[in-house]
C-alpha cells in the first residue's frame, strides 16, 4: 500500500470550485452557511466542518512577474485549500479516544462512529482545518476520501478537478513532479512560484502540499507549524515541578512540632 | 500578509462547563493532599474528614461537568477506550477516572486517600497542559508557567474552602499564604512576558497581591475574606485563561 498524498498546483486553479462542490456530493457534507462574504469570490473563507475543500481567491497588488504588464490593479490568484494530513499530526495526537486514525494510505482519518465530540482536536490543529459540528457534536474534517482509497479511486476533488491543479497519486512521486514543476516554472520566469510543504518544521512536511506563488501567508499558509506535542515536555515538566511543591508544601504546613 | 484578515486557527468550542471543571477539579484534587497531610502531620480529625469530602464531592462534580462539554455525551466513555499519554485529555480523562474512584474510597479507606492525593496532584496541574501543549498562541507562549499557576489556584481554593467551612487551622493559612504569594509571582512572570487580557489581570488580582496583603494583616476576618478572594480569583483564572484562547484564536493570523 503507497503513501497518497495530493499536490495542488495554484498556477493552474481556475477557481471553479468543482472540487468543492464533488467533495460535498461524495461525503454528503451539509452546507455551509450561503452566507455572502463580499471577499472576491470565497463565501467559505476557510476550511472547516462543513468545508473539506476550499477554494482561496487571492487578491495581491501586481509584482514585476505577476501581472506586472496588465492594465489590471490586481491580480487574482487561486488554490483549492484541504487538509494537510500532516506526518507529525496535532489531531491525532492529541485525541483521546482513538477516533483520529493513520490510515495505511499515510492519510489522516476521523472514525465518526468513535468520536465523542471532546473538541481537544480543535486545539491542536496548527491549521484550523478540524472543527466540531455545532448540530452533531462531532469533529469532521477531509477523510482524504478514504473509503474511494480502498476502493482503489481518486479523490473526489482530484477526480473532478478540470485542470489538473489537483493532482492525487504516490506521495514520493508527486513531490518528485512538483520539483520538476517548479524548475520549468522557474525556467518561464515564474521566478516567484514556490512549494509550500513544512517539513522542516516539527510538523515533519504534509501529505497535501501546495505550489503557490510569492508569499504563502497571503494563502493564509504558515510558514513556520509547530505541531502542539513539541510542548508537552515543557508543560509537563511545569506541572511536575507544580505538583510536587504542592505535596511538599502540605506536608511542611502540617509538620508535627 | 494574511489571507482577507482570516484567523489562522479555529476558535476552541469548549463552554462554561470547562473552565468550571479545571475550577472544581483542581480544587478537589488539592483538598486530597491537604487530607493526607494533615492526617500524617496530625491534624483536627473533622479537617481530614472535611478535606476527604471535598476531594470525594469535587470529582463526583467534576464527571458530569466533562460529559455535558462534550459533543456527543453518551460517548463519554469512548475516552476510556485507549490510553495515549501523548494527549493531555487523554491522560486527564483517566487521571479523573482513578481519582474519582479513589477519593470516593478516601472516605472509608486510608489506602485510597494516598491514591487520591497522588492522583490528585495530576488532577490541580494537567489543566495547565492541556491548555499549554496546544495550537492557540495565548495558551502555548505560556506553557511552562499555566501548569504552575493552575496548581497554585488549586491549592488556593481547596486551603480557602476549608477555611470558609470552619476550620481556622494556621496550616492552611499558610498554604493559601503560599499559594497567593506563587501567584502574585506568576502574574509579575506573565506581565513581563506581555501580559495577558483584563479578565486574566482581574483573576491574578483576587489570586495574588490581594489574599497576601489581607493574609499578612491577620485578623481572622482578613483571613476569612482572604479566602473567599482567592476562591473567586481562582474561578475567575479559570475562565478568563479559556476565554482568553479563543480572543487568542481569532487574533491568529500565518
Amino acid at each position: 500500500m503507497s503513501v497518497t498524498g495530493f499536490f495542488t498546483d495554484a498556477t493552474l486553479c481556475i477557481g471553479c470550485k468543482a472540487c468543492e462542490v464533488a467533495c460535498k456530493e461524495w461525503n454528503g457534507i451539509p452546507d455551509d452557511g450561503f452566507r455572502w462574504s463580499g471577499k472576491s469570490y470565497d463565501n467559505t473563507l476557510a476550511l472547516g466542518h462543513s468545508t473539506w475543500r476550499h477554494v482561496k481567491f487571492v487578491e495581491r497588488e501586481t509584482a514585476v512577474g505577476r501581472g506586472g504588464n496588465a492594465a489590471e490593479a490586481m491580480t487574482w490568484e487561486f488554490s483549492s485549500d484541504v487538509c494537510k494530513h500532516c506526518e507529525h499530526a496535532g489531531c491525532l495526537e492529541a485525541c483521546p479516544t482513538g477516533s483520529i486514525i493513520r490510515t495505511e494510505f499515510g492519510g489522516v482519518y476521523v472514525q465518526p462512529d468513535v468520536c465523542n465530540g471532546c473538541g481537544y482536536c480543535v486545539v491542536t490543529c496548527p491549521f484550523g482545518v478540524i472543527d466540531r459540528e455545532p448540530d452533531d457534536g462531532r469533529a469532521f474534517k477531509c477523510t482524504f476520501c478514504y473509503d474511494r482509497q480502498k476502493a482503489g479511486l481518486q479523490p473526489a476533488c482530484a477526480t473532478a478537478c478540470p485542470t489538473g491543479s489537483i493532482l492525487f497519486g504516490d506521495l514520493a512521486t508527486l513531490e518528485r513532479y512538483a520539483d520538476e514543476r517548479i524548475a520549468r516554472l522557474h525556467s518561464y520566469g515564474m521566478t516567484d512560484a514556490r512549494l509550500w510543504n513544512p517539513k522542516e518544521t516539527s510538523v515533519g512536511g504534509t501529505h497535501a502540499f501546495f505550489l503557490v506563488r510569492g508569499d504563502a501567508r497571503d494563502y493564509n499558509l504558515p510558514e513556520k507549524p509547530e505541531v502542539p506535542t513539541v510542548l508537552l515536555k515543557k508543560a509537563w515538566s511545569a506541572a511536575a515541578v507544580g505538583a510536587a511543591a504542592i505535596a511538599i508544601a502540605s506536608l511542611l504546613a502540617f509538620r508535627r512540632r | 500578509m494574511s489571507y482577507y484578515d482570516q484567523p489562522l486557527l479555529k476558535k476552541p468550542v469548549w463552554t462554561w462547563e470547562v473552565p468550571l471543571y479545571f475550577f472544581v477539579g483542581g480544587a478537589a484534587g488539592a483538598a486530597a493532599m491537604i487530607g493526607v497531610a494533615a492526617q500524617l502531620g496530625g491534624a483536627d480529625k473533622k479537617l481530614v474528614r472535611d478535606a476527604r469530602r471535598l476531594a470525594a464531592g469535587g470529582a463526583v462534580l467534576s464527571t458530569p461537568l466533562l460529559i455535558a462539554d462534550l459533543g456527543r455525551p453518551e460517548r463519554f466513555l469512548n475516552m476510556l477506550r485507549v490510553f495515549k499519554p501523548q494527549s493531555p485529555m487523554s491522560v486527564g480523562a483517566w487521571t479523573l477516572a482513578v481519582f474519582g474512584g479513589a477519593s470516593t474510597a478516601a472516605l472509608i479507606s486510608d489506602a485510597a486517600a494516598v491514591v487520591s492525593a497522588a492522583t490528585g496532584l495530576v488532577m490541580a496541574t494537567y489543566t495547565g497542559v492541556l491548555l499549554g501543549a496546544t495550537a492557540i498562541p495565548e495558551w502555548k507562549k505560556h506553557a511552562g508557567t499555566l501548569p504552575i499557576h493552575f496548581g497554585a489556584s488549586a491549592l488556593a481554593s481547596a486551603a480557602s474552602l476549608l477555611e470558609l467551612l470552619g476550620h481556622d487551622d494556621k496550616a492552611l493559612g499558610r498554604l493559601a499564604s503560599a499559594a497567593a504569594a506563587t501567584e502574585t509571582a506568576i502574574g509579575v512572570r506573565i506581565e513581563a512576558r506581555g501580559g495577558t487580557d483584563i479578565t486574566t489581570r482581574i483573576g491574578g488580582m483576587f489570586s495574588g497581591p490581594l489574599p497576601l496583603i489581607l493574609r499578612l494583616i491577620g485578623s481572622r476576618k482578613t483571613r476569612q475574606a482572604a479566602a473567599a478572594s482567592q476562591l473567586l480569583g481562582s474561578l475567575i483564572t479559570r475562565i478568563a485563561w479559556v476565554e482568553a484562547g479563543k480572543k487568542s484564536a481569532d487574533r491568529s493570523r500565518p
